[in-house]
């Protein structure tokens, strides 16, 4: 009797992992219900390989790899400004206080160094290494400072539904090309604490086109940018930057530790001018 | 090449050194007009991103003696200098050049706080500038 039993208990720890096997993996996810993330709207994600699969024309240009900003011609061209757009309202207070406390060599609204993402645009000319990696549906961009992460939508998709979205320091983009140009738009971008240069500040209604096109042979990226934000500035604030291929290196890993500004006195000496 | 190119390119060597540095963070906050000279023991390297950086104790040239923290750019960078991960270790009796804070403030560990210049190491060996001038970058 107890040989049967043994026996019983022998067949169904055999057979009972392959009963789970035997599920399907469309039956396991429905099992998870909500646990796994879905676009409210049903929409593809940008790796399905049904949408990767889908017919689409040909990419003018690939921009993978791995890029630095070009400060040829001065370090401070990771900045968008001058020339500058009329600030208007608080905007235009700020941008005159950044102005005096840069002459004082003071720090002022110091948020990436109290650990709050760069954002866009500003992670785009981080003076770190920027790897890209371009799909038939999606661009990855990612920033060696601090990690940071970008997407550019080139599946035809539509921007989300406001009510839906999760505002983001990089912003939902969407891209489409026109002739040898890529188009990428950008909204939906976090403003708390996220300035350009020093300290200016935006609004939700904050919008930036990208313009991208490939130089030299794919030896270069430049990107015009076109920014607005009725609310605190007047009309475009364009600015053009590019940016070089970097084939002897890799980005790494950087992170914004809880700790990391007790080793950092220029950090500590910059806390000021943030909303907390 | 002609003395009016050298004197261009030097120019604009100096230019390119001269440039205000920002990586993690702006770095207005030091005098970059001012190195001082601290010797004195190491209590701290850490080497790690986006900033490596240093802790010693010792005696400042000028300022206060005592502890200081010491901020370095990114240990990418430094390597390109001859910087290693066992270059520092606790311990160490150490010479190293920093512009400090401008405006001299305590930071929450008590020490004072500078930018990273240049490093006599306790084999004698060189790094960054150690003439007693020079301006740190932070990037």
């Amino acid at each position: 009797m107890i040989r049967l039993k043994q026996a019983i208990a022998i067949v169904v720890c055999a057979i009972l992992p392959g009963l789970l096997l035997a599920q399907t993996a469309d039956e396991r996810r429905e099992k998870m219900g909500n646990t796994i993330m879905r676009h409210p709207d049903g929409r593809l994600g940008a790796l399905a390989p049904e949408n990767l699969n889908k017919p689409r024309p040909a990419a003018p240009f690939n921009l993978t790899g791995t890029w630095f900003v070009d400060l040829s011609e001065g370090f401070g061209r990771f900045r968008f400004g001058p020339p500058y757009p009329e600030f208007i309202g608080q905007a235009k207070l700020d941008f005159e206080e950044g102005q005096r406390a840069a002459a004082e060599r003071r720090p002022y609204r110091d948020a990436i160094g109290q650990c709050f993402p760069a954002g866009i645009p500003m992670i785009m000319t981080r003076v770190w290494p920027i790897a890209m990696v371009q799909l038939p549906t999606v661009i990855y961009m990612m920033s060696n400072f601090n990690n940071s992460f970008r997407q550019i939508f080139l599946d035809g998709r539509e921007y989300s539904d406001p009510n839906t979205i999760i505002y983001t320091y990089n912003g939902e983009s969407i891209g489409h090309f026109e002739g040898d140009t890529l188009v990428a738009d950008t909204r939906y971008i976090e403003t708390y604490n996220h300035f350009i240069d020093s300290g200016i500040p935006i609004s939700e209604e904050f919008r930036v086109q990208e313009r991208m096109r490939m130089l030299e042979n794919g030896e270069i990226l430049e990107i015009e940018y076109i920014m607005t934000d009725p609310v605190n500035w007047v009309g475009e604030w364009r600015n053009t930057k590019q940016w070089l291929r970097a084939d002897t290196t890799d980005i790494g890993e950087v992170e914004c530790l809880p700790d990391l500004n007790d080793n950092l006195p220029s950090t500590q000496a910059g806390q000021q001018g943030l909303t907390r | 090449m002609t003395i009016k190119t050298t004197g261009i390119r030097l120019l604009a060597a100096a230019a390119l050194l001269s440039m205000p540095a920002l990586a993690h963070h702006s770095t207005s906050a030091f005098d970059n007009t001012k190195v001082v000279r601290i010797e004195g023991t190491i209590t701290q390297f850490r080497w790690i991103n986006p900033h490596a950086s240093i802790k010693i104790d010792g005696d400042a040239s000028e300022g206060t003696d005592g502890l200081w923290t010491i901020e370095m750019t990114a240990p990418n960078s430094l390597l390109l200098q001859g910087w290693k991960r066992n270059s520092l270790a606790t311990g160490d009796k150490v010479v190293m050049f920093v512009n400090p804070l401008k405006n001299s403030v305590t930071l929450n560990d008590g020490s004072q706080g500078a930018l990273y210049v240049g490093a006599i190491l306790a084999d004698g060996s060189k790094l960054g500038q150690t003439d007693g001038t020079g301006a740190g970058s932070d990037r």
